[in-house]
This record gives structure tokens, C-alpha cells and sequence, in this order.
């Protein structure tokens, strides 16, 4: 079955790649790709990664961010959901590639890290309110993945612009005006969702201080200040443009480095919860 | 084809006759309907649409046999130019060939500029009337289907339309870059240069909010002014200007630089987190080039806009070999499709 899962996963990455290729050859050679060919092929890989996530679930009984493998695959299928809501939504050109690209290169990473997919003990549950909480968490860790890819796409445009380069990629791009409007939106709904997911692993926290260890807490809490602070500083008109975007970029992959150090802690605090909730699986 | 009648295309267009001549080698709507109607009674063509621009009249027919002098007399009546003038730089193509060439045309390859749009806005306008005058068959209905089908297909799969090629609509693309629709930008133009008259003009017609002009003539500024539907100011008070304008175009004929680093700063201040392109139109340059340094500020000259233009340029004709071949392919299926269809 584990297998059967990673095939699901290797499966859904490869139509990721196949996406991603087909709009970037299309791009290279000066062509214009067929945006529902390129919506369908990712959402082939969005349904194969589904299926793959939802087998690994059923296998270990719960939701599956329980280890780094999980966690980035789980942040990749909520980078596509999004992508797959707001990109017809909104018109954003090349958001398709951009996200087919990161999408691989995350899901890629999950499946070829050695050491990644740690074991998950099979009939383990943790209470639905510490599994919501860390689902939510890590899906903010999907919005904040299209802002890094919007401002990416706005330093993009707007290097472009300064260099006076004018191929294909740089025409086909969404204006800078909106891009920062895009991005100023994801920041606030992923600001806030965050606030909800802070605010959530803060009542479990009360309830019972054990289950969190302090630097996990502080490594969440760090992000939250800091996306809110950019946020603050966004909406008060005092970064805006290419600041934001530099600012939006860095602080995805600081965000995506603590959760590394999270992940990295949560082995012990998870055998900890576990042998809290179900005491008499844990052995 | 059925009972020998043969797909045909007759007339003249910019390659076969030069603009001098091509000014009186004209249709209107009315001569192109009584056309179509002349051709029709005197049985010369079962089907027929007739295109008619300003680079080009071309009769698209379904010709019966041994009628092509009687077209051109139908030509020369209709218009009021007689038969022998059209007949001199006419060209006639037939079958496959015209079915090629009227892919070409629609693609917009056989355009004045090379992968321009307007074309196949046209040549669907003729197709209309002529449906509309029921002068349209089975045959060309297929033929102009398969057409727009072609024209399409062009556009989609090579870069024959990719990029503006003229440096008005460089700098409207670029500023689409910046500000996205331009609906909501205003436009400020110090000095009216054949160029800078160009390029308001192209500014608004993708419905820049508000246009600013002046001129050190200030009745120059005021007719540009009205052509547009801007407002004309006078030239000494134009940089006020410099915070609320979105876009300026310089375009005098000023031997030396009129607006400075400094001053571009100063408004820069005043409209902070507002990007600001500057367009300099003018040779020598009137914008010190320090300024495009500014943060937020996008400065091209005339060169740059001319190497964009250029190198798209140079992009659609790489592209243009390509666009034949497909086209080529294209109308020699649908011309072995109608024959066999014709039995």
C-alpha cells in the first residue's frame, strides 16, 4: 500500500513536470500555450496527488502531515487547489506555469529526500482539533506559496521593464499593477487564515501547554509576526511594489525553513500526543 | 469541381500596384453589393465575395468557366474605373493556389505589415455581407470556415502576430506592463512630434482616462487637444503636471534636456508607491537619462522603443516561412477535400 501511494504521488508529480514543460516549451519557442490543456493536465496531477494523499490518510488513520514528505506534498495540493480556484477566477497569466513549476520542484523534493517519510504509526489518532489546527497551518503554507509565486512574477515584470527586455515570457506576464493587487489580496487571506490557525494551536495550548513544545511556538508565532508586519506595513501604503514582493518571496522560504525546524521536532512531540490521546496503541 | 467551375480569386492588391494607382483602384460597400449582383446574373459566378480594403480589392469566386474577362468588365463597371485599368496590375489565381492565398490573406502574411489582425476583421466583414446578400454557396462557406480556422491556427501555433511592430504600440504594451488597463491612467504630452502625435493617439484609443498636452505653440497643443479628446495647457505650466501624470511623453524638439532627474524625484515623492513611465520621444533626448535610476520609474527612448519594434519585427519574419508551410498543408487538404467532394 505505501508504495501504491508514493506511486500516486510520483504520478501526480510527473503530470506536475508535464504541465509545466508543455507551457514552458511553449513559451521558449515563442508559442501560446492552450490554458485549458495546461488547467487539465494539472488537474490530472491534482487528482492523481488527491488520491494518493487520501490513500496515505486511510492507511495511517489520520491526516497526512504527519512528516516532512507528507507535509510538503500537502503544501503542494494546497498550492494547486489554490491555483485551481483563482487562477480561471482571476485571468493570471502564466500563473498555471508558475505553479505546475513549484509544485514539482516541492513535490520532487518530498519523493527523492532520503529520510523524509518517517514512519507513521498506523491507528494512531490525534484529537480532530490538533489535526485541524496543523492542516490549517500547513495549508496557509499553500497561499503564502502562490504570493512567493506572484511576487516572483512581479520582480519578473519588473526587471523586465528596467532592462528594457521584451521576449514572449515578459509580454504574456500580468501587468505589475496587478500583480501587487493580487498579491496584496493573497496576503491579507493568508494573513488571516494564519491568525485563525495561531489563534487555534494557542487554545489547544491553554488547554494543554504540554503538547506544544515552546520552540515550535515560537517558530510559528515568528512567521505570523512577520507576514502580519508586512501586511500591516502593505495595507498602510509604506511597502508596496518591489519591496513587497522581495519581502514576500524571502519570508516564504524562511516560513517554509521553520517549518522545517517544526517538522524536525514534531517525531518527539507527536509520540508524546500520541501516547496522550491513545495510550494504549503507543507501545 | 462541379460542371468545371473553378475557385477563383481576381483583382489587385499593395504588391501588384503602387499606392499612386491603388488611391483610384477603389470599391465602396454599395459598388462592392452591385458587384456581387452583376456577377451573379450574368451567371459569370455561382458564389462570390469580394473583399475590398484600402490595400486591396480581390473577388472571391466561385467562377464558371471561360469568364474571366467578363469579371474584370463587371470590375470596371461596378467601380467607374474602366476594365483595362483594373486588368494591368490584376493578378488571377486559381484552386489550390487561391485557397492559399486566401489563408495568407486572413492570416494576416500577405498584409502591408506582416501579421497585423485588422485583416481578418475584414475579410469575416466581406464574408458577412456576402452572406447576408445571399451570394455565399456550400462551397465558399466551407472555403472562408476553413479559413478563419487557418488564420487562427497561425496565430495560436507560430509568433507571425506576436509583438507590435510599430513604436506607438510598443509603448502602449509597455505601459499595459505597468499599469495593466490603461482606463484609469492619465497621460501628460509635452511637445507634439509626428511620433508623440502617434503615440497619444494609440494611448487613447486603449482608453487612457486623461490626456494632457502641451506645446510651446499652444494652438498645436489645442488641435491635437480637440483630434484626442485631451485638454491643451500652457507650456510653462506643465511640469505642476509631473505628480498626476501616470505617463509622460516627451517629443520636443528641444536642443537640450527639459526634465531632470531632480524634478522627476520631487514628483516622485509626492506619489509614492506609483509607478511612473516615461516615454522620450525626442532626439536629442529631452529626459536626462539619470532618471530612469529612480526607483519606480520606467524610462525608454526612442531607440529603446525602436529596438523592441525592430526585434519583434525580425520575430514574425523568422516566423513567416513557418506560416506558409502550415497554410500550404492546410489548403491542400481542403482543395483534395473539395474535390472529392465534387465527385
Amino acid at each position: 500500500m505505501e508504495n501504491l501511494v508514493r506511486w500516486w504521488l510520483g504520478a501526480g508529480t510527473l503530470l506536475y513536470a508535464v504541465a509545466f514543460v508543455y507551457a514552458g516549451r511553449a513559451l521558449w519557442f515563442r508559442r501560446r500555450y492552450l490554458r485549458p490543456v495546461l488547467f487539465a493536465i494539472v488537474g490530472g496531477g491534482f487528482a492523481l496527488q488527491t488520491i494518493g494523499l487520501v490513500t496515505r490518510g486511510w492507511v495511517i488513520q489520520r491526516c497526512p502531515v504527519t512528516n516532512p514528505f507528507e507535509t510538503l506534498q500537502f503544501i503542494t495540493w494546497s498550492l494547486i487547489i489554490l491555483y485551481m480556484v483563482t487562477g480561471p477566477a482571476f485571468r493570471v497569466s502564466l500563473l498555471g506555469f508558475f505553479s505546475s513549476g513549484l509544485a514539482c520542484l516541492l513535490a520532487v523534493g518530498s519523493l527523492v529526500t532520503p529520510g523524509l517519510d518517517t514512519v507513521a504509526e498506523a491507528g494512531l489518532r490525534l484529537p480532530p482539533a490538533v489535526e485541524g489546527h496543523i492542516s490549517l497551518a500547513i495549508f496557509c503554507y499553500g497561499i503564502f506559496g502562490l504570493l512567493a509565486l506572484t511576487s516572483l512574477m512581479f520582480l519578473l515584470q519588473h526587471h523586465a521593464l528596467r532592462m528594457k527586455l521584451d521576449r514572449p515570457i515578459y509580454r504574456t506576464l500580468p501587468s505589475m499593477h496587478d500583480l501587487e493587487r493580487i498579491n496584496l489580496r493573497l496576503l491579507a487571506v493568508g494573513t488571516a487564515v494564519y491568525t485563525s490557525a495561531v489563534v487555534w494551536g494557542f487554545a489547544i495550548w491553554l488547554a494543554d501547554p504540554g503538547k506544544l513544545p515552546p520552540f515550535k511556538m515560537a517558530a510559528a508565532i515568528a512567521v505570523w509576526i512577520a507576514y502580519l508586519t508586512i501586511g500591516a506595513l502593505a495595507m498602510g501604503r509604506r511597502w508596496r511594489g518591489r519591496r513587497l514582493a522581495v519581502a514576500c518571496l524571502i519570508l516564504f522560504f524562511i516560513a517554509l525553513f521553520s517549518l522545517g525546524i517544526i517538522e524536525a521536532s514534531r517525531g518527539k512531540m507527536t509520540d508524546r500526543n500520541l501516547q496522550t490521546v491513545a495510550p494504549g496503541h503507543a507501545g | 469541381m462541379k460542371s468545371g467551375a473553378v475557385i477563383a480569386i481576381i483583382g489587385c492588391n499593395h504588391h501588384s500596384v503602387a499606392l499612386t494607382e491603388r488611391e483610384h483602384l477603389t470599391l465602396g460597400a454599395g459598388q462592392a453589393a452591385q458587384l456581387r449582383q452583376l456577377l451573379k446574373e450574368r451567371q459569370i459566378a455561382r458564389e462570390a465575395v469580394v473583399l475590398h480594403t484600402c490595400n486591396r480589392v480581390e473577388l472571391i469566386l466561385l467562377q464558371n468557366p471561360g469568364t474571366t474577362d467578363r469579371v474584370w468588365e463587371c470590375l470596371g463597371e461596378a467601380s467607374g474605373v474602366p476594365a483595362g485599368e483594373w486588368l494591368r496590375p490584376g493578378f488571377e489565381l486559381r484552386n489550390e493556389e487561391a485557397l492559399r492565398h486566401l489563408f495568407e490573406v486572413a492570416a494576416g502574411l500577405d498584409a502591408q505589415m506582416v501579421g497585423e489582425t485588422e485583416i481578418l476583421g475584414q475579410v469575416k466583414d466581406a464574408y458577412a455581407e456576402a452572406v447576408s446578400a445571399e451570394s455565399v454557396g456550400v462551397i465558399l462557406h466551407r472555403v472562408f470556415q476553413k479559413t478563419f480556422q487557418a488564420a487562427k491556427t497561425v496565430r495560436h501555433q507560430t509568433g507571425v502576430g506576436a509583438g507590435q511592430i510599430s513604436i506607438a504600440n510598443v509603448a502602449v504594451d509597455l505601459a499595459g506592463r505597468i499599469f495593466g488597463d490603461l482606463r484609469s491612467t492619465r497621460m501628460l504630452i509635452a511637445g507634439i512630434g509626428e511620433a508623440g502625435t502617434a503615440t497619444v493617439k494609440a494611448f487613447r484609443s486603449r482608453g487612457t482616462k486623461e490626456v494632457w498636452i502641451t506645446n510651446r505653440t499652444s494652438a498645436v497643443a489645442g488641435e491635437l487637444a480637440a483630434q484626442v479628446g485631451g485638454q491643451a495647457f500652457p507650456w510653462d505650466q506643465w511640469k505642476t503636471r509631473l505628480r498626476e501624470a501616470d505617463m509622460i511623453v516627451c517629443s520636443t524638439a528641444s536642443p537640450a534636456a527639459i526634465l531632470f532627474r531632480e524634478e522627476v524625484q520631487s514628483a516622485m515623492a509626492g506619489r509614492p508607491n506609483r509607478p511612473l513611465f516615461l516615454i522620450d520621444m525626442a532626439v536629442p533626448r529631452d529626459i536626462e537619462p539619470s532618471c530612469g535610476e529612480l526607483e519606480n520609474v520606467f524610462l525608454y527612448n526612442l531607440d529603446d522603443l525602436s529596438a523592441i519594434a525592430n526585434e519583434n519585427l525580425r520575430q514574425r519574419l523568422a516566423e513567416v516561412e513557418t506560416a506558409r508551410a502550415l497554410l500550404a498543408e492546410r489548403a491542400r487538404r481542403l482543395w483534395a477535400d473539395l474535390c472529392e467532394r465534387a465527385g
